[in-house]
């Protein structure tokens, strides 16, 4: 920052402390109302980017507030790496499980509607649910998983590379 | 006759533990995340929880209770391994 430029203080170091004592709480709503939004995205309007999208918003609502260092919602490289690797292939084999069971990606073997693939292998993808969805909340929670490592990963960075840029 | 779906409340605990494993409530901060906060966001989450209603299961139990799973399965995720995980960030 420009020597001589006034800034108020409370923008120059630190949040205030209403701010920082209501972040967390609300940080934890937002992500619970993420997680419903995830799970009832094959009956109810959003699903697993909207609801990815919320919980990223808990996260990142708490890296502006707490600054990327101090944050209670810490994801390290490792935590975003695996998850974000996981819940792809998740996602893959479970196209490639309904590819290898009746020749179409990404059949829903779980709700088997044509009734290709045998009851038993259809009980095992069965959502256990009254609408008995079959592998769409699985995609859910795998699109929820990415959607959340994806965009608050892209923040974190910003944070860090705002940082670096601080200090040069 | 009220049937509980227990499927999505399942998944929902295990999500928010997963997101929750990531919340270091013991870190030396001025956030002042306390046992008395906890219970207030509780509370907050039960009435929030019976302002929502039946959701997104229509003919589940009159409160969202995927949505309390979800506060359970963070704050229980938080308390066993939220800080004790070493990572880089």
């Amino acid at each position: 920052m420009a020597e001589g430029k006034k800034s108020p203080n409370w923008n120059k170091d630190d949040s205030s402390p209403i701010l920082k004592i209501m972040t967390l709480p609300i940080a934890f709503i937002m992500i619970a109302l993420g997680i419903m939004t995830i799970l009832g995205g094959h009956i109810t309007p959003g699903g697993g980017f909207q609801g990815g999208a919320m919980i990223a918003g808990g996260i990142i609502f708490c890296v502006i507030v707490y600054g990327v260092d101090d944050t209670p919602l810490k994801l390290s490289h490792r935590f975003i790496s695996t998850l974000e690797s996981l819940v792809a292939l998740a996602y893959v084999l479970l196209g490639l499980a309904g590819l290898a069971l009746t020749g179409s990606f990404l059949y829903n073997i779980g709700g088997n509607l044509y009734g290709a693939v045998p009851q038993a292998i259809a009980a095992i993808f069965s959502y256990p649910d009254v609408t008995h969805a079959g592998i769409v909340p699985y995609l859910n929670i795998a699109v929820g998983l990415k959607v959340l490592v994806g965009l608050s990963a892209i923040v974190i960075a910003f944070s860090k590379f705002k940082k670096l840029a601080e200090e040069e | 006759m009220v049937a509980l779906v227990l499927g999505p409340i399942v998944i929902a605990v295990i999500f928010g533990f997963i997101v929750g494993t990531r919340i270091h409530l013991n870190l030396e901060n001025s956030f002042k995340f306390t046992i008395s906060g906890i219970i207030a966001l509780i509370i907050g989450a039960i009435l929030m929880a019976y302002g929502i209603g039946q959701f997104p299961v229509y003919n589940d139990l009159a409160i969202a209770a995927t949505f309390l799973g979800a506060i359970f399965g963070l704050l229980i995720g938080s308390a066993l391994l939220g800080g004790r995980a070493k990572g880089d960030h």
